[in-house]
């Protein structure tokens, strides 16, 4: 099953203070969509919105026809996988017991886990090249290792939407690729994949849109071509820019301009 | 799919010979098995022993003559102590003991807070200032029901703090217990300080130090309904447990309400450990001790760990139990001083042994 997710005026206030202001976009399934804008732009927030993690002041969120706002927490559940920034535990679980999670939803709350749901996750185990794992202890994992993990436990959810706040953190490059590539062959599965990026080259080079804010609004929304340009990251992010050709595609390279200024 | 993500083999481990997962099990399997043998042993240990001389022979000929309402071979006081002091007190200290231990469990994962036990929410101070004030003022209701109120006031009391200006997170759940509990044991230590006398004294400290002395099948009665419709309930509420373990974002994003699931967990597991503590007295490091061990056999899955650590802290309590009625004949210890005793060193251990056991 596949949907659109389409924001609708989306607004978000906290103590009084506007952290998303009137956020309206679509994002389509089978693309990645990518989330970029500086440091306190309001990129986790909404990512949170849109997961209904916090509740918004004004506004509603659509998965195809499906009202989300409107859904109970769990049938949600059903529906949007997020995987948040920093995603950590303290116990010690298997990797097979960390993407079981992603059952929560599905299971009654009495329940055992059914031979479909061990199904399910030895399925999402495999789609992410992560069976190999199924019984390291998560928190023994390296960081690719892990956001491995983490996107098989997201689709053991079995969702339509996957929403990922920074999934290339602290990752080396070769696993920022790996985990790209994990989300590109997702998102050709039918997923709608939207997730925040800090590095404007990745989603240069790995994503179909952009959706840039800052300040709670979006700044520009489009098809990466359209979106990314030397002028519109200039702006975002109050740098220098200028334009490469790769052989993978335009990239930028960024210098301040006047270094000692704020 | 990219094949370059799937044929990843720099970091492949080979499988080991027999998999992780039928290991654990087989060490699962054993260690249950063991609990249960172990249990059923000092049981029938716990009835044997002790100033009355009651045999083994004794016990299977009385059960059976209650089972077939005959008449037994015992002697009117053999059976007093057997049915009327021994077997409600073994019935209780396993109820109390399980009870703890599946409190504890629930605590420790919904507060993500390793060092957390039923007593966390103030619930013993609570409990406390109840018992002291009907044995030192002489309120008049009965024990049991002022520790019951006084925990039930603390848990309100905690709660409320941790809610005003923000939702009750786990770290603000846990600091409003400690403001709450400090401010209950002080009030006991005041109420102590101007109106005990010297007799009073030892009752207080028995009560405070947790006994199961002088239990009777009201004692079963309270302490078996508690546990049947609460703690039974908390055992089945695994899988919401289990969601808790990467923090309330991912339990929310995994469909569960995190804040409301927090209350009514540590709510229940309150009112669970008042009625306990209403027939035992505040008993300590159960509840802390027994998740911690039983993880290391179960691992950190609640469908598992919550059955097996009530198990286990029904073994636990009951053993400590006859320690404490039997290790300074005829004076016996408050049974809090045993579980203390037995749980330091074996907590100690725990520490030693696994390197991520807290």
């Amino acid at each position: 099953m596949t949907a659109e997710l389409s924001v609708e005026g989306l607004s978000f206030h906290r103590d009084g203070r506007s952290i998303i202001e009137d956020v309206t976009f679509t994002a389509p399934p089978g693309a990645i969509t990518a989330l970029i804008g500086p440091n306190a732009a309001g990129k986790s927030t909404l990512l949170q919105l849109i997961a209904h993690l916090d509740a918004p002041t004004r506004g509603q969120v659509y998965l195809g026809d499906k009202n989300l706002t409107a859904l109970t927490q769990r049938d949600r559940a059903k529906a949007v996988a997020f995987i948040d920034q920093h995603s950590a535990t303290d116990q010690p679980l298997t990797v097979q017991e960390t993407v079981m999670l992603g059952r929560t939803p599905h299971l009654g709350r009495l329940t055992a886990p059914s031979v479909d749901d061990r199904q399910v996750v030895k399925d999402a185990l495999e789609r992410t090249g992560a069976q190999y794992l199924s019984h390291r202890d998560f928190t023994e994992l390296s960081g690719g290792e892990r956001q491995r993990v983490l996107l098989a436990r997201a689709l053991a959810q079995q969702p339509i939407l996957l929403l990922l706040d920074e999934p290339t953190n602290h990752l080396d490059p070769r696993a920022q690729l790996q985990t790209l590539a994990l989300l590109r062959a997702l998102a050709s599965e039918g997923l709608a994949v939207i997730t925040a990026l800090h590095d404007i080259n990745l989603a240069a080079l790995h994503a179909d849109r952009v959706i840039a804010i800052a300040d709670g609004r979006i700044m520009a929304a489009g098809e990466v071509a359209a979106v990314l340009t030397p002028a519109l990251i200039s702006s975002l992010y109050d740098v220098d820019v200028q334009a490469l050709s790769s052989k993978d595609g335009t990239v930028f390279s960024y210098s301040l301009s006047s270094p000692l200024k704020d | 799919m990219a094949s370059s993500v799937r044929s990843d083999s720099r970091t492949h481990t080979p499988p080991p010979r027999w998999p992780a997962a039928a290991r654990g099990r087989a060490r699962l399997t054993v260690g249950v098995l063991f609990l249960t043998i172990a249990l059923a042993i000092e049981m029938l240990a716990a009835i044997v022993i002790g100033p009355a001389n009651i045999s083994v022979h004794d016990v299977g000929v009385s059960m059976i003559a209650h089972v077939t309402n005959t008449d037994a071979s015992l002697s009117v006081t053999q059976e007093a102590i057997m049915w009327e002091l021994r077997m409600p007190r073994i019935v209780t200290a396993m109820f109390v003991g399980a009870g703890l231990a599946v409190c504890g469990t629930v605590m420790q994962a919904s507060t993500r807070n390793p060092l957390a036990d039923p007593y966390l929410l103030g619930l013993s101070s609570g409990a406390s200032l109840g018992a002291v004030l009907v044995i030192v003022v002489g309120l008049t209701i009965t024990l049991p029901v002022a520790a019951f109120f006084g925990s039930i006031l603390a848990l309100t009391g905690t709660l409320i703090l941790a809610s005003v200006g923000g939702p009750a997170s786990p770290s603000r759940t846990v600091l409003a217990g400690v403001a709450i509990s400090s401010l209950f044991s002080a009030m006991t230590s005041l109420v102590i300080f101007w109106s005990s006398t010297g007799d009073t004294y030892r009752e207080i400290l028995g009560w405070l130090l947790g006994s199961l002395a002088g239990t009777t099948w009201n004692s079963v009665l309270i302490a078996a309904i508690a546990f049947l419709t609460i703690g039974v309930p908390l055992v089945l509420s695994a899988n919401t447990l289990n969601a808790f373990a990467f923090g309330d974002r991912t339990a929310r994003s995994l469909g569960v309400h995190a804040t409301t699931a927090r209350i009514l967990l540590l709510g229940a597991s309150a009112v669970l450990t008042g009625a306990l503590v209403s027939v035992s007295g505040s008993i300590g490091f159960i509840g802390l001790l027994v998740p911690h061990a039983t993880r290391l056999l179960t691992g950190p899955d609640h469908r598992r760990l919550l059955p097996v650590a009530a198990l286990a802290g029904a073994l636990l309590l009951l053993l400590a139990d006859t320690i404490a009625r039997v290790a300074f004949d005829p004076r016996e210890l408050p049974v809090g001083i045993v579980t203390a005793i037995l749980g330091a060193p074996a907590f100690a251990i725990l520490l030693l042994r696994s390197r991520r056991a807290l």
